[in-house]
């Protein structure tokens, strides 16, 4: 891994096949995660922020493409790598809390099995280890075949584009239709040559792989039997003391031993069920539930909306996430209860050193939140930096917006809202797709896309009013206000304390 | 100051409570357990807390969408719906009392009866004719003045039951409702037409022209276009939704609107919009807005008074400025302590108020009354604390 990154997004391009055609819902985002770090992904609806922590989960729609880019975690490229190897990483490793308590949850299933549920799925603990041993040679093929897969994908949906538009006037237009025969031959010749080299790969890995697997269950077996025949020793030592024991309380003694060590037995095979409700009732306390063990036993109309999100933050925290993604858990709740979960969520992070991607839309919990904050906009981004970056030396011009759209608690004048909607995302715009609804476009904004200009090492934008040649912009008044008020408060707090 | 306005609208201990379940399992939820205020013309009055503190309920109660468990509502000066649960109390309580008086006296006479005749006197008949003569007019008396005050309370629960059973088109036209949900308040096989239209039908137009006008009209009032009144729900933004919701309610020109949450479900951009045109509403056509959410901050921007609940109970009312300055109850300062600010600096030093009930107040001496501190400044606090409350206040 470079440095202490976590994960690195590096021009994550995603579009969605539709009827009328591709919609590109984001369009060439990067960001990096260090460890132990939250990053804030803002935006309006539609702005790409949830398919881009979609795609790091690997959850996305059925229609999605991933054109271009890759998503490394631990050295994997997350877009290539094959769903069964995905189960591996997703839940386990990254771990995600959606938008919706009322919803995630099963509403006839008790909370109990809900929490241990995967916990006992993913509980097989040889099998996890011979998995282990032969991952990487499986990964090898398995890659591959993805591979292949997606080439093939996104052949056919280019051959059909391309033939779809030679339908129209064919005797008018021959050299054209001569033309795309010699374009769609050329891309049937291009997919076979890539599609060749991948099975290559594939006729190469496969012996590879028989042989690993082979070793791989020798392995595991014999782990297994040393380990067995060690507990199996210890049983029967204590076997032995109890038929010698004298008095009854001794007996006690050892019986308890005796199970205990029997469960220690079960124990190296799979996650037992005892252990697994243990695991839970640690977690359910950890986040804040009172009396974990009466409530193990309820179902999720019982609780409350803030203890439901509480439960859906409790099951992704079992599987012991290095990366927790939260997509807007507190848009559903009210303000009292979202500053209980945003304080768990911050407790949590730091004893666990959690790396948190967190998408919002509501500022006032970006600012409680983030280290650092990416604003999206038309499936890019347009700025980010450090969160007081962001929220005292605002940029772009869609963050300005953003910004003093909000209602604050001391301002009294009318709010500046967003004029018109987001652009359509089937027909991208030219230039920075802000331009219509910015008061700041320049000519050039709605002709060539900018560029991400560097404002210092942490702060990027994305806004031509940032080169050398473009007029001097101020930013809007209410804001500057605002930002004047804000420094003097907490100034003004921060002495007081 | 805003005492000399007109009331518009006026709730009077008001209560929704309620039951599910029988025998064991018999559940009373007090949903509103006695709520009070006035709202004056022009105004906008905001109810927050949090979720399940009965401020939805108390909204939907008023535009009488449930019946009052107890209490009484006031619009324009007429009453629109009432509760019986105080008058089916006080039976109860005539009865009980009754009962226990003619008991009492029951017990007494055959004492006395028992009295003369253990002293054996000559003349025990006459005299204990008088006695049990004199007792029974007593209970006699009682039960008339119970089956009176009964007859009364009766009367009194027609009246409430005929006032609240009353549907008094031309005066509740004056009173509409804007939803909290977009997309599932709007029927999706009506087209926006149809949706705008049912008001006013119901409310008795009939001629089409007239319709089809006024539903254009209202359309361009909310930032819409005449040609989106042929749409189906579906076809719309979420913000545009909550425009046709808003367009809804003000078809009949009512001159007093309830809006539950109409931004909570809304991005930021969208809120701002929404927000800006209930604030345009209000200055151009001078409606009187009760505002109900749980955002402080959007409150704040937004309302002239604001009402804090908590679980049932109006805990502290006051104007505005009042209320941010000096908030007086232990659950306004939580809730205020809680409004996250776009402001990282100060967002990293915020301790936020917690507020349990049971350590922060002591009521087993006495029971707190919502009482007026200053004037405009109602708390809801006992006698120890309202002292408190003003030491605080003068600090």
């Amino acid at each position: 891994m470079r440095d202490n990154k976590r994960l690195i997004v590096e021009d994550l391009t995603i579009s969605f096949r539709t009827n009328q055609g591709l919609v590109r819902a984001v369009r060439g985002v990067s960001f990096d995660l260090t460890e132990g770090e939250t990053l804030a992904i803002v935006g309006e609806s539609g702005s790409g922020k949830s398919v881009t922590s979609r795609a790091i989960m690997g959850i996305l729609a059925g229609n999605a493409i991933i054109d271009k880019g890759q998503i490394l975690y631990e050295d994997q490229d997350l877009t290539k790598i094959s769903e069964e190897n995905f189960h591996k990483i997703r839940g386990d490793k990254i771990g995600m809390i959606f938008q919706d308590p009322m919803s995630s949850l099963n509403p006839i299933m008790r909370i109990g099995k809900q929490i241990t549920e995967g916990m006992l799925i993913n509980g097989k603990r040889l099998k996890r280890r011979y998995n282990a041993l032969i991952h990487r040679s499986k990964m090898v093929v398995a890659n591959a075949k993805a591979e292949k897969k997606r080439l093939r994908k996104i052949y056919w949906y280019d051959w059909r584009l391309l033939r779809r538009t030679g339908k129209i006037n064919v005797e008018d237009h021959l050299e054209e239709v001569d033309d795309k025969k010699k374009a769609l031959s050329e891309l049937r010749k291009q997919y076979k040559q890539a599609k060749a080299a991948q099975n290559t790969i594939i006729k190469e890995g496969k012996p590879a792989l028989i042989a690993k697997k082979k070793e791989a269950k020798a392995t595991v077996k014999k782990e297994w039997k040393e380990a067995r025949g060690k507990h199996l020793q210890i049983i029967k030592d204590v076997k032995a003391k109890l038929a010698s024991a004298s008095s009854e309380e001794q007996k006690k003694v050892y019986k308890q031993e005796l199970a205990e060590q029997k469960e220690n037995l079960r124990r190296i095979k799979r996650v037992t069920k005892k252990e697994a409700v243990g695991r839970a009732l640690k977690v359910m306390d950890e986040v804040g539930i009172p009396e974990p063990k009466k409530r193990l036993k309820q179902y999720p109309f019982q609780f409350s909306g803030g203890m439901r999100q509480r439960i859906v933050i409790a099951i992704a925290l079992t599987a012991d996430p290095d990366i927790l993604i939260c997509d807007e858990p507190t848009t559903a709740l009210d303000v009292t209860i979202q500053a209980q979960i945003l304080e768990l969520i911050n407790k949590l992070k730091e004893e666990r050193s959690l790396t948190v991607i967190f998408i919002t839309h509501d500022l006032g919990v970006v600012a409680n939140m983030a280290d650092r904050v990416a604003v999206m906009y038309a499936g890019k981004i347009v700025e980010i930096g450090q969160a007081e970056e962001i929220f005292y030396n605002p940029k772009h011009p869609y963050t300005w917006a953003l910004l003093s759209s909000v209602p604050d608690l001391k301002t009294d004048e009318r709010l500046v809202s967003i004029p018109g909607t987001p652009p359509n995302m089937l027909f991208p715009p030219q230039g920075d797709a802000f331009a219509d609804r910015s008061r700041y476009a320049m000519k050039i904004d709605f002709e060539l896309e900018p560029p991400m200009f560097k404002l210092s090492d942490t702060h990027y934008a994305a806004t031509w009013l940032l080169h050398k040649n473009a007029p001097k912009v101020e930013m809007p008044e209410i804001i500057q206000r605002r930002i004047e008020i804000m420094t003097k408060q907490t100034a003004k707090e921060v002495s007081e304390r | 100051m805003s005492n000399q306005q007109e009331v518009v609208l006026s709730v009077r201990n008001l209560k929704q409570h309620f039951k599910s379940g029988f025998g064991a399992n018999k559940l009373v939820v007090r949903a509103v357990d006695g709520v009070d205020f006035d709202i004056h013309r022009g105004e906008v009055f905001s109810l927050v807390g949090e979720s399940g503190c009965g401020k939805t309920t108390t909204g939907r109660t008023i535009i009488k969408l449930y019946t009052p468990t107890d209490g009484e509502v006031y619009f324009m000066g007429k009453r629109i719906s009432a509760g019986t649960l105080n008058n089916k109390m006080t039976i109860k309580q005539t009865r009980r009392q009754a009962r226990a008086e003619i008991k009492e006296l029951k017990k007494a006479m055959s004492e006395e009866i028992a009295k003369l005749k253990s002293s054996g006197a000559t003349s025990s008949d006459s005299r204990m004719q008088s006695i049990k003569q004199s007792y029974e007019s007593k209970i006699n008396k009682i039960v008339e003045d119970k089956n009176n005050a009964i007859e009364a309370e009766k009367q009194d629960i027609a009246n409430r039951k005929r006032d609240t059973a009353v549907h008094d088109n031309e005066l509740m036209k004056n009173m509409q409702m804007i939803f909290q949900d977009p997309i599932a308040s709007l029927n999706p096989r009506m087209t926006v037409k149809e949706i705008i239209a049912e008001g006013l039908r119901i409310a008795g137009e009939k001629k089409d022209e007239v319709i089809v006008k006024k539903v254009h009209e209202v359309l361009e009032t909310v930032g819409l276009l005449p040609e989106h009144a042929s749409r189906y729900p579906h076809e719309f933004s979420g913000g545009q939704r909550q425009r046709i919701g808003i367009a809804r309610a003000l078809v009949v020109s009512p001159n007093f609107i309830i809006a539950d949450e109409p931004i909570s479900a809304l991005d930021v951009s969208i809120q701002a919009q929404v927000i800006n045109l209930l604030n345009d509403l209000r200055d151009e056509f001078g409606i009187t807005i009760l505002f109900i959410a749980h955002d402080l901050s959007v409150v704040e921007y937004f309302s002239d008074r604001i009402g804090v609940m908590y679980y049932g109970k109006l805990v502290e009312l006051a104007p505005k400025e009042e209320l941010f300055k000096n908030p007086l109850h232990p659950y306004t300062r939580s809730l205020l302590s809680a409004v996250p600010l776009p402001d990282p600096r100060y967002e990293k030093g915020r301790t936020r108020i917690k507020y349990d009930p049971r350590t922060k107040h002591d009521y087993s001496k006495e029971l707190p009354t919502l009482h007026e501190i200053v004037p405009g400044h109602f708390v809801l606090a006992n006698g120890p604390e309202i002292a408190q409350y003003k030491k605080e206040l003068k600090a």
